[in-house]
């Protein structure tokens, strides 16, 4: 489905046809125009080009330059068309040169006879792009201005039944809200928040990693602490990310403080890490949790849940810091954290070479029914709008920032 | 109604009587849904009342409120209008053979300038378009602007200011036009304004739910969350977008769950967690009201510990019997200005 918005420039409909030239002459007055010789030349094909063009027109909107053509303008500027302005010599000069916004929807599921997404009224898509002004009379607009570079330009955009946009971006952290999250990684299956960018630039240069995991395996020197602030903001962060083992929660949250006791230790040794811990954070903003503990708390924990493998290194490891039942203790941590990820992973036929995309924004075609359990912020999405309509199932028009939807793996599991 | 009737609660408190033009503050209402503003037209700071459904589109509407009070559009009239005084000056003063020829080349060179450096680019000294020279002596400052026709120099203004002054001009304060170039400084100096954006304007959207008629609540109430709506930090924001709820406190009412439509929980959603509740206890002991009504608000988990900022109103002059209280919060538009680290939308791509 193909879809032509008025742009922001033209103050027309531009899903009126373009008027059809029947003047014989006007092929040869383009090329003429291709051929002029100097400046003064092509002006008076451009001159005759647009005398010939704008026979029959329908006077539609003003024409900026009529100067440029030798126009006397006494009162106001002449009138003219779509048509006029598509076969103006000067055109690309012009500043209302812009042509045509046209955005094909691409469907990602099972296609209808209409050739858009199954289940889903095309016209509940037109009415996407459709908005009243207060006059009541309808404006074209594109419903991605501001939140896509590629807004007013011509492009692809994906229609997904929600349900499967869902499946196929999961949170795996359950995070209790979003709205500030500023990414997905499609490795660990969760959405980024503005920490985790600083942190994955660390952690990404394998020798830093590498750093990390050889002191991961070196003992944490005897008579250190986590601050109280730090303990208690684990304990609602342990909580609310469903690690504390039901059976022996005392002992499993010790075992949890010894785990980041020496993840907080190792990473005090970085001096960019440092840097992170020191920049002053909001809860729900710069990081998914609900309570400010230290910097170093809140890198460790984050640094964990994405590079999990460093939490299966801790397991493996079996030094003299790490209490014989801790592996045990952690068992609960290591379902949510370790094997929760493992199990539920989208089965790939080769490695994504894209880890990180960013949080598409998103239109939302919903009927009023349980439209009220949804949440507007998903994992690798912000939705920017809501259509109600009762005529389609739920789905979501994407604009997916430059990306190839269709070259992510994992659709026909979702 | 309960919007219009908002509006003219709020319209008395911004103080617009007879004369609207002396008003500070315009109060609009728009009760349809996907409603599309002309923000160009908009002329002074306006407080736009909306129902809480519409809270679903608050990323959209300030997205294109804010690009709008941006003024883009204007800023690129008023280049072409620079740019057509400068061909009538041109022509007037027969100052070069092929003057549409100079236009059309300094176009494409203006153009040059705004995509790599913006329209502030314009009123930087290049070879390009404006020539902005200084000379200075012990004592004072000449400076000139000027234009490159036909390989040279032709001053459209000129200023001179004593070094001593206790305030130096900025931009193109002072500046007198040469001969026949008023026009020309004049649609300059309104880009200047544009582009250091001293339009000003700032927005309010505010998405309003009232489980009864306006015309229950206690009148000194209401005003009293006018005034903090009004005066909030948020307005210092260019576009900002709040949630008003209102709501009564007597028993057996029903849930509020059941009197607020699906999209308008929805809507809900987007409050994020800088709640305030204002109460008016009719003058009732805190253990006659059913203030768990006020946590069964249905709003996601994470912020209910934000309900815990309650403002009594304490008037009692206008009492009108039955408690009553008000949510104020701000809905989640897509910016960053919270954050210390994130400035911008596409962090990653």
């Amino acid at each position: 489905m193909r879809i032509t918005l008025e742009s922001n420039v033209f103050h027309f409909s531009m899903e009126k046809k373009n008027r059809q030239l029947l003047e014989p002459s006007i092929p040869l007055m383009m090329s003429s125009l291709l051929w002029a010789n100097s400046e003064s030349e092509y002006k008076q094909f451009s001159i005759a080009l647009r005398k010939l063009v704008s026979k029959d027109s329908i006077p539609e909107f003003d024409c900026a330059h009529p100067e440029w053509f030798d126009e006397v303008v006494e009162d106001s500027p002449p009138q003219i068309d779509a048509t006029v302005c598509q076969f103006c010599g000067y055109k690309d000069t012009c500043e209302r040169s812009q042509t045509n916004v046209e955005v094909d929807i691409i469907p990602v599921g099972p296609i209808s006879n209409e050739g858009v997404l199954q289940g889903v009224d095309p016209k509940d898509i037109l009415a996407c792009f459709g908005s009243h002004d207060l006059k009541g009379e309808l404006q074209r607009i594109d419903p991605f201005f501001g939140f896509s570079k590629l807004a007013k330009t011509t492009r692809e955009l994906y229609l997904i039944p929600l349900e499967k946009l869902q499946k196929r971006f999961p949170d795996l952290s359950k995070n209790p809200t979003l709205f500030a999250a500023i990414g997905y990684d499609l490795a660990t299956q969760q959405p980024i928040w503005p920490i985790d960018i600083r942190l994955l630039q660390f952690i990404l240069i394998p020798t830093n990693k590498d750093k990390i995991k050889k002191k991961i395996n070196s003992q944490v020197k005897k008579g250190q602490k986590l601050q109280l602030m730090d303990v208690n903001c684990l304990k609602s962060i342990a909580a609310e990310r469903n690690w504390i083992s039901e059976e022996k929660p005392l002992e499993s949250f010790a075992a949890i403080v010894r785990l980041f006791l020496k993840f907080v230790t190792i990473l005090k040794n970085f001096d960019s890490i440092q840097n992170i811990a020191k920049t002053p954070m909001k809860p729900f903003i710069d990081h998914p949790f609900d309570c400010n503990g230290t910097g170093y708390l809140h890198a460790a924990i984050r640094l964990i849940e994405l590079e999990p493998d460093l939490f299966k290194l801790y397991q493996n490891y079996d030094e003299m810091d790490l209490n014989t039942e801790d592996v045990s203790l952690l068992k609960q941590m290591e379902t949510e954290i370790w094997e929760l990820r493992s199990s539920e992973k989208i089965k790939l036929e080769h490695s994504e070479h894209r880890r990180f995309l960013p949080r598409f924004p998103a239109v939302l075609i919903h009927p009023s029914r349980e439209i009220d359990a949804l949440s507007l912020e998903m994992p690798a999405c912000r939705i920017v709008d809501v259509l109600v309509s009762e005529n389609s199932k739920p789905s979501l028009l994407v604009d997916s920032l430059e990306i190839d939807l269709l070259s992510i793996q994992g659709w026909n599991d979702a | 109604m309960m919007l219009e009737e908002l509006k003219h609660l709020f319209e008395k408190e911004i103080g617009q009587g007879d004369d609207l033009s002396d008003s500070r503050m315009d109060v609009l209402v728009c009760e349809h849904p996907r409603s599309d503003f002309n923000f160009s037209t908009l002329k002074k700071n306006t407080v736009i009342l909306c129902p809480l459904a519409h809270g679903v589109s608050a990323p959209i509407r300030a997205k294109r409120a804010e690009y709008w009070l941006g003024d883009e559009d204007g800023k690129s009239r008023k280049v072409n209008e620079i740019l057509q005084n400068l061909r009538d000056w041109l022509t007037k003063e027969n100052l070069c053979e092929e003057p549409l020829d100079w236009i059309r080349q300094t176009r494409e060179r203006v153009r040059q300038i705004i995509s790599s450096r913006g329209y502030a680019g314009l009123f930087k000294n290049n070879q390009f378009f404006l020539n902005i020279t200084s000379s200075r002596n012990e004592f004072e400052v000449d400076d000139d602007i000027s234009v490159k026709i036909d390989g040279k120099r032709v001053s459209i203004a000129h200023r001179n200011w004593q070094r001593n002054a206790a305030v130096e001009p900025n931009g193109l304060d002072e500046f007198n036009a040469a001969s026949q170039t008023s026009e020309i400084l004049e649609s300059l100096r309104e880009l200047e304004l544009l582009v250091k954006n001293e339009k000003g304007i700032q927005l309010l959207f505010l998405y309003a739910w009232s489980s009864t008629e306006i015309s229950e609540y206690q009148p000194s109430f209401l005003r009293s969350i006018i005034q903090s709506i009004l005066s909030g930090p948020q307005l210092f924001s260019t576009v900002s977008s709040q949630f008003l709820l209102l709501d009564e406190l007597t028993p057996n009412l029903p849930a509020v769950q059941t009197v607020l439509n699906s999209t308008e929980i929805l809507a809900l959603s987007r409050m994020i967690p800088d709640i305030v509740i204002h109460l008016a206890d009719a003058g009732l002991p805190a253990k006659k009201l059913d203030l768990n009504r006020i946590t069964s608000f249905p709003m996601p988990a994470y912020l209910r510990q934000s309900l815990e900022r309650i403002v009594p109103h304490s008037a009692t002059v206008d009492s009108v019997g039955i408690a009553s209280y008000a949510v104020i919060s701000s809905a989640w538009v897509g910016r960053w200005e919270h954050s210390k680290e994130i400035d911008g939308e596409q962090i990653i791509i």
